[in-house]
């Protein structure tokens, strides 16, 4: 395996790195304060192609693969983790979700204008009483001559109030089955924002369905073949919060080395001290570690074939090592990491979503035992 | 070519003795000043200058070049000889034989390439220094083009090498974090010297020199210039050279304006600490430090900022830093090239006059 | 209208550093990337052609390697890259780029203005938009912004020592641009792909230029040793009177050429 990157994907993630530092960076701490959604950014983005960066050329996109996606999350992640997570579900989720199991009819609809930036993609899979269980889905969709009536409520659904178009799933006669919903249909209602401890600039409403009538072209795929489908998003979503980990866990050090050289304790710069140094030193071994883990399963995903094991081992490394190092980095600090005005802590509020996102560290590892112990002939019920 | 508007009075005289006192016996030029024939390489001879009178009034960058060209003039054992463009007149001329030249030519018009370059051709210099500035720099490189010459533009240091008579030039490389020593191997050797790289001469009115006024028809540049309106605004905070920054420590309103006043005098850009925002002189887009802007100026200039470990991150980048400071122990006086301790609104309200 | 826009590929100056025990330049955390004022000439070239048509055409010299920045000039808009690469031109100096390039633009014929950044930020002098535009007989315009063009006239603005000038020059003409207003765009992703999967960056040698070895490989100079920085001495207090220390203070100033 080669993992050097190509002279296109070098000038892809300088030119990721650049629009992150310049135009994503400097807006993350007002986001935060102010909780406003990056739109901003997305536009930006939009306008650079990036949005849509993973998609075909024909729908809008630069045909990126997902070593060259995973860039653009480190990116972003690097920068500002709420825009970083917007980005990821509008694109990761919502547009490659459409690309794979949509018809060309539906991808010629959503695709363009998704890469455009016209609408903003989100994707509505989690409820109150279903997590990442999503066999037990209590959202329902009636089917009526030509038509789908869905009634239900889905909670924590990113980009919800930015949103033009919803991935909805809901439990039909034949299972669980997405819908492409567009943000103006009847019966479908965007609730009040959710307040969090971090990602505060990243838009997390519940959506309530009642008597939502959509036409048989929006189902995406089959019935039934909904869980299929949010298994490969969420394959790909624990991918790159596993990119995205990296470039929060590579911001936060960059934070603490700078601190570590200018603040001074007793005479000496506090990164002379040696277990300062251990901090150090450790974080940016477990960066280097989480830097091939990151790069080896894109280079697997984009190989083809199944991934699940090691997307949840990278998402389970990588949210660990992110949290890890922030933790560090606010010890680094000191008294002056847990201040607002530096940015360390809102560092470390918004990487504890980095467990949690796309199911939590738990849920990981019982996905990573149970395709190990499948290896071995034992089936476990997750 | 030339027409002579005054005799060579004094073609060879204490110019000659001058450098004859200064010569050293391996250096065969003072042959070359008493028997009149060259010994340079291929006749190339004599260190050129050229310099440009505005409103009958020389730079002093000028004069610090012709200082220059008189001093390896008199290492090499050769002859100052300016070309004098703009409008110049007599008064002028003397000048610059005061500060060293011998031989002053009138140009009538501006320096063009074109004829510059033919009129070098034929004269043959050895050395041809002039002022540093964006004109003069494409200048040079026009007739070092059409000369095959050695050009070195930015000189911050100019010698002669003992040996051969070859100059090594310094210039600044990397955007200033070191400097090239450059030898050059073609004649003529055309250099632009920086301001400030050299001293001002002091002038000696009784040196005398022959002044002459060239008849040939400089061409007018193909290239109109017109005075366009300054535009006002002042330069960008992260791209800015030089950073004017306030803090608590200017007090009220009437300090912050000191600052103001110091960075238009500078043409810096404006900016601030926390506790400049907190006091509403700034917004939040030109706060200095790791929570505002980061900066990276060839000079930064802190004036009643004591220096949190925030701010500090902000600026650290600076090539140079001046800090003003109410109390000797303030952390950022440690981080300073240079530091004023006292009042600083007095101290900036008197480096504001000490400017001119 | 054809524009020639000469780019640069340099160690980024931002990351090189001084080695001050080996008495050297360490470039080994410095990336090599497109010379900054080049790209500003690349944008200044667009916006030419986003107005008034024609063809963008960037031009470097170099090896193959950097052909990479001709890609990011194709992928930011350029219509065409030509790279000048031959072992002949590897130890050419100022003198024999200007005239490389000179004989390149001539070679691509009907070009009406050339466009380069105002300097190279790494060992640059500044010299080469002027020693293209003499290899040419054109003429030349330093350290502009802001060119416009008016029926054949193009108008940029020029700050020199003293004050900022309106231009004008009738074409052909080279012109060296400063760092404007307007910055740089950033390449789209998908013009990122087409330039390197399907763009062409055509490679010309001496022999297509008919340049000859006498021509381009005379040494004009020769670097010798790097003058190291006086160490930063911090922590330095100017004493008197405010009058005093601030007169000493200015004084240090011009004497560092500082202001």
């Amino acid at each position: 395996m080669d993992f050097s990157l190509t002279e296109e994907q070098q000038m892809f993630r300088d030119l990721f790195a650049e629009f992150a530092a310049k135009e994503v960076a400097p807006q993350a701490a007002a986001l935060d304060a102010e909780e406003r959604p990056p739109l901003a950014a997305l536009q930006k983005a939009a306008q650079q192609g990036f949005l849509g960066a993973p998609l075909p050329e024909a729908y809008g996109g630069a045909g990126l693969d997902m070593l060259g996606y995973t860039l653009l999350l480190e990116a972003l992640g690097r920068a500002c983790l709420s825009t970083a997570f917007t980005v990821h579900t509008h694109t990761g989720l919502a547009a490659l979700t459409v690309l794979r199991h949509g018809t060309e009819e539906q991808k010629e609809r959503y695709l363009p204008a998704l890469a455009a930036g016209e609408r903003t993609g989100a994707f509505a899979l989690t409820e109150p009483e279903a997590g990442s269980d999503f066999g037990n889905l209590r959202t329902r969709a009636r089917r009526e001559g030509d038509s789908y009536v869905l009634d239900g409520t889905k909670t924590w659904v990113a980009n919800g109030e930015i949103a033009g178009l919803f991935v909805i799933f809901a439990c039909t006669e034949g299972g669980v089955t997405p819908f492409l919903i567009e943000r103006e249909a009847n019966g479908l209602t965007v609730g009040r924002r959710e307040r969090t401890l971090g990602l505060r600039g990243l838009a997390l409403n519940p959506l309530y369905l009642e008597g939502c009538r959509v036409l048989v072209e929006s189902r995406l795929g089959a019935e039934g073949e909904g869980l299929a489908i949010a298994r490969a998003a969420q394959d790909r979503g624990r991918l790159s919060v596993a990119a995205m980990s990296l470039g929060a866990a590579q911001a936060t050090l960059d934070l603490g080395i700078t601190f570590a050289l200018q603040r001074k304790q007793f005479g000496v710069f506090i990164a002379e001290k040696q277990a300062i140094q251990n901090y150090l030193a450790d974080s940016s071994a477990e960066i280097a570690a989480l830097r091939h883990l990151v790069d080896s399963v894109a280079w697997k995903a984009d190989q083809g074939g199944d991934y699940t094991q090691d997307a949840a081992i990278a998402k389970l490394f990588g949210s660990q090592v992110a949290l890890r190092v922030a933790n560090r980095m606010v010890q680094v600090h000191g008294g002056a990491g847990y201040m607002k005005d530096y940015p360390i802590e809102r560092w470390f509020r918004d990487a504890r979503a980095l467990d949690i996102a796309e199911g939590p560290g738990l849920l990981q590892r019982a996905v990573i035992a149970r395709e190990m112990l499948a290896e071995k002939g034992i089936a476990v019920v997750a | 070519m030339l027409r002579p508007l005054r005799g060579l009075s004094m073609t060879e005289g204490n110019s000659a003795r001058h450098s004859l006192k200064a010569k050293t016996m391996q250096d065969l030029s003072y042959l070359e000043a008493l028997m009149g024939e060259p010994v340079g390489e291929e006749g190339y001879r004599d260190i050129w200058g050229l310099a440009s009178a505005v409103e009958g009034r020389l730079s002093d960058l000028s004069l610090q070049t012709v200082g220059k060209a008189r001093g390896l003039a008199d290492g090499l054992g050769a002859y100052v000889r300016f070309l004098l463009a703009g409008a110049p007149d007599e008064e002028t001329a003397q000048t610059l034989i005061a500060h060293g030249a011998d031989y002053v030519y009138l140009a009538p018009g501006q320096a063009d390439a074109e004829t510059l370059a033919a009129f070098l051709r034929e004269r043959k210099p050895e050395i041809v220094l002039l002022d540093d500035s964006i004109t003069n720099r494409a200048l040079a490189a026009r007739v070092a083009q059409a000369l095959d010459a050695s050009l070195v533009t930015e000189a911050e240091d100019v010698r002669a090498d003992p040996i051969d008579r070859a100059l090594l030039v310094t210039r600044p490389i990397y955007e200033g974090i070191a400097s090239q020593v450059i030898a050059c191997l073609a004649k003529p050797q055309i250099v632009t010297v920086r301001a400030g790289a050299f001293p001002l001469p002091y002038p000696d009115r009784s040196r005398t020199g022959s002044i002459e006024q060239l008849s040939a028809s400089w061409q007018p540049d193909a290239v109109q210039y017109e005075p366009a309106p300054e535009v006002a605004s002042p330069p960008a905070l992260t791209t800015a050279r030089i950073v004017v920054s306030a803090g608590r420590g200017m007090e009220d309103a009437e300090g912050f304006a000191l600052v103001q006043q110091l960075a238009a005098r500078l043409g810096a850009a404006i900016a601030g600490d926390r506790g400049a925002l907190d006091m509403g002189w700034i917004g939040p887009e030109q706060q200095v430090g790791a929570l505002g802007v980061i900066v990276t100026p060839a000079l930064y200039i802190a004036c009643g900022i004591e220096g949190t470990t925030e701010h500090y991150l902000g600026m650290e980048g600076a090539r140079a830093v001046i800090a003003l400071c109410r109390e000797s122990d303030a952390p950022l006086l440690k981080a300073a090239d240079w530091g004023i301790i006292g009042s600083p609104k007095e101290i900036v309200r008197a480096l504001v006059e000490a400017m001119g | 209208m054809r524009i020639a826009v000469c780019i640069k590929q340099i160690l980024d100056p931002r990351a090189v550093r001084l080695s001050r025990s080996r008495e050297a330049i360490d470039p080994r955390q410095a990336a090599r990337i497109v010379n900054p004022p080049d790209r500003y000439a690349l944008e200044a070239a667009l916006r030419l052609r986003e107005r008034h048509g024609g063809e963008v055409i960037a031009l470097s010299v170099g090896a193959r390697d950097v052909s990479d920045a001709l890609r990011e000039a194709l992928a930011m808009g350029a219509d065409r890259a030509i790279l000048l690469s031959d072992e002949m031109l590897a130890g050419a100096d100022a003198s024999g780029v200007a005239r490389a390039l000179a004989r390149a633009v001539e070679h691509i014929g009907d070009v009406s203005l050339v466009l380069t950044g105002e300097r190279a930020l790494d060992t640059g002098g500044g010299t080469l938009p002027a020693r293209l535009a003499q290899e040419l007989g054109w003429p030349v315009v330093t350290d502009a912004s802001e060119p416009q063009l008016e029926d054949s006239i193009l108008r940029a603005f020029q700050r020199d020592e003293k004050q900022r000038w309106s231009v004008s020059v009738a074409l052909p003409a080279v012109l060296a641009v400063t760092r404007q207003r307007e910055k740089p765009r950033y390449p789209p992703a998908l013009r990122i792909a087409w330039a390197y999967r399907e763009a062409e960056v055509e490679t010309w040698d001496c022999d297509d230029l008919g340049l000859s070895p006498e021509e381009i490989s005379a040494r004009h100079t020769e670097e010798r040793n790097l003058v190291m920085p006086p160490e930063r001495n911090l922590g330095f207090i100017l004493s008197g009177s405010p009058e005093e220390a601030a007169r000493s203070l200015v004084a240090e100033l011009r004497g560092k050429r500082l202001i």
